[in-house]
């Protein structure tokens, strides 16, 4: 037996404890919001797929500019874009809806986007995954590249945690800045593919494009699950340099504000 | 004798809250103005204080919510500082077992810790088979009495009670302030804050008296609650010392 050394007790075992709490609440958040509704889990497969439906109805029944195909299509884009979207609203209120919690026990700010951000995650996998057997029978059969996927899958969870890490940090101060984000968010449904593809973005603009990571994300998604390709794992990359600075911008401004945010009334 | 362990020092600390409209002019109310103290490992310090004397602010800068605003703070390094909260972070949904983990991690447990504890715990609260229910279809005394017992088994460096000696019905609340008096009166470090010198006198081994967030008077028990005593029926301070 070694002694326990300070690296395993300093850094170790708080992340493993850390990892425990978000485990737990991850879990009683989806069992209580199982429990309240009658259709529980359900539900996260029906809600964006009633989305599609009326995006469906809009660009193939009204605008009729899109083939029979762009169902599939569209329900990859809603599904990956409701989990940037919705992820990114529960991380910027991860502090604030924490507030009763903070007032009794210290706790690493920078914990609390990872505990909003999981619940959220864990919703659009299934919503994504349960739709898979429905796609090889109606679309196309799995390809080697669906072990690109859960690559995909964890690229994003950790885009959206990295992205809300300042804004959590600024919302307690900036309560406005709620619905200047989830208009954003908004806005930013119509200029990361969601109802397009690539081709339809001009050369010149493509890196702009590209520099949003939900862009490049549902891209991905679609290449593995529509076309039977890998990812293009250039493009993905490039998508990071944002999310990695917002990343390190946000730890930043959590530690600044760790022992100060639970002064003011939220 | 070696002198004993400090574990926490307070010098001339202020801690300022930020307010929403100005009072006296001010946008910030210092609820800490000029507070020291020393808190030594194993003894119980009593802080004793009327309403609005700050003690609830210190217990939050004690167990390191807050941050202080002037002054220093020592703190010794990896020190695991509890309030004595009763359900910490318990979620209705969860059952009574999954909510003591899950409460035991936030206090600072290690998850298979907690759960080395749990059949303490769950024999502690009394709860039998109940512990296996959902958490909202306990009564308000079930709820008191589970946390109550995942509270007895965080063991903290420094335990910090805002007056919670006795919780639940007439059995319970002897055998959980019987439960409470073990710890106050072992080698476990606690801070215990009141406004009641009896209580102060019957568990501290020392004491200090705040008032409008400065310390009056810190030290020998007996000494401080009574020039706190005098306090409250004279409203005369005494010199400071």
């Amino acid at each position: 037996m070694h002694p326990p050394s300070s690296f395993n007790s300093r850094y170790l075992a708080p992340f493993y404890r850390y990892f425990h709490i978000v485990l737990y609440k991850t879990y009683a958040n989806l069992k209580g919001e199982n429990e309240k509704t009658y259709l529980g889990c359900v539900w996260w497969i029906v809600e964006p797929l009633m989305n599609t439906a009326v995006f469906y109805f809009i660009f193939v029944y009204i605008l009729k500019n899109r083939g029979p195909d762009f169902v599939v299509f569209l329900y990859v884009g809603m599904v990956v874009y409701g989990w940037f979207s919705n992820g990114l609203n529960a991380a910027a209120n991860s502090i604030v809806s924490h507030a009763a919690l903070m007032q009794q026990i210290w706790l690493p700010k920078a914990l609390f986007p990872f505990i909003s951000v999981s619940n959220i995650s864990w919703k659009f996998c299934f919503s994504l995954v349960a739709i898979l057997p429905l796609l090889w029978w109606q679309h196309a059969p799995p390809t080697l590249a669906y072990f690109a996927l859960p690559v995909l899958i964890a690229i994003q969870y950790f885009v959206v945690i990295a992205l809300g890490m300042p804004l959590a940090g600024i919302i307690p101060y900036f309560q406005d800045g709620r619905t200047v984000l989830s208009t954003l968010l908004s806005v930013f449904m119509w200029l990361s593919g969601v109802f397009y593809g690539r081709e339809h973005v001009s050369a010149h603009l493509q890196p702009l494009f590209y520099a949003n990571p939900a862009a490049a994300l549902i891209e991905g998604y679609r290449a593995i699950l529509l076309q039977g390709t890998w990812p293009d794992w250039r493009v993905l990359f490039l998508s990071l340099i944002v999310p990695a600075c917002s990343l390190l911008l946000g730890l930043f401004i959590l530690h600044k504000i760790d022992r100060q945010v639970t002064k003011r009334p939220i | 004798m070696s002198s004993p362990e400090v574990l926490i020092e307070l010098d001339h600390v202020g801690l300022k809250y930020p307010l929403k409209r100005p009072l006296h002019g001010q946008r910030v109310h210092w609820a800490l103005q000029d507070v020291s103290l020393t808190i030594y490992r194993g003894q119980t310090l009593g802080v004793i204080g009327s309403n609005g004397a700050g003690k609830s602010t210190l217990m939050k800068l004690l167990a390191g919510i807050t941050q202080e605003d002037r002054g220093t703070v020592r703190r010794k390094k990896d020190l695991r500082i509890s309030i004595l909260n009763l359900g910490l972070g318990f979620e209705g949904t969860l059952t009574g077992r999954e909510n003591a983990i899950l409460s035991g991690m936030l206090f600072g447990l290690h998850r298979r810790t907690i759960e080395k504890r749990i059949n303490n715990i769950i024999e502690f609260s009394g709860l039998g088979d109940f512990i296996d229910q959902p958490y909202y279809t306990y009564s308000s005394g079930m709820g008191a009495r589970l946390g109550f017992a995942v509270a007895m088994e965080i063991d903290p460096d420094i335990l910090l009670l805002d007056e919670v000696l006795g919780v639940g019905d007439a059995n319970f609340a002897e055998k959980s302030s019987k439960a409470l008096l073990e710890k106050i009166n072992s080698d476990m470090t606690v801070v215990l804050i009141s406004h009641d010198p009896h209580t102060i006198r019957r568990l501290a081994t020392t004491a200090t008296w705040i008032d409008k967030g400065v310390t009056q008077c810190f030290g020998n028990v007996k000494e401080v609650s009574a020039r706190y005593e005098h306090f409250t029926r004279t409203g005369e301070k005494p010199v400071a010392t």
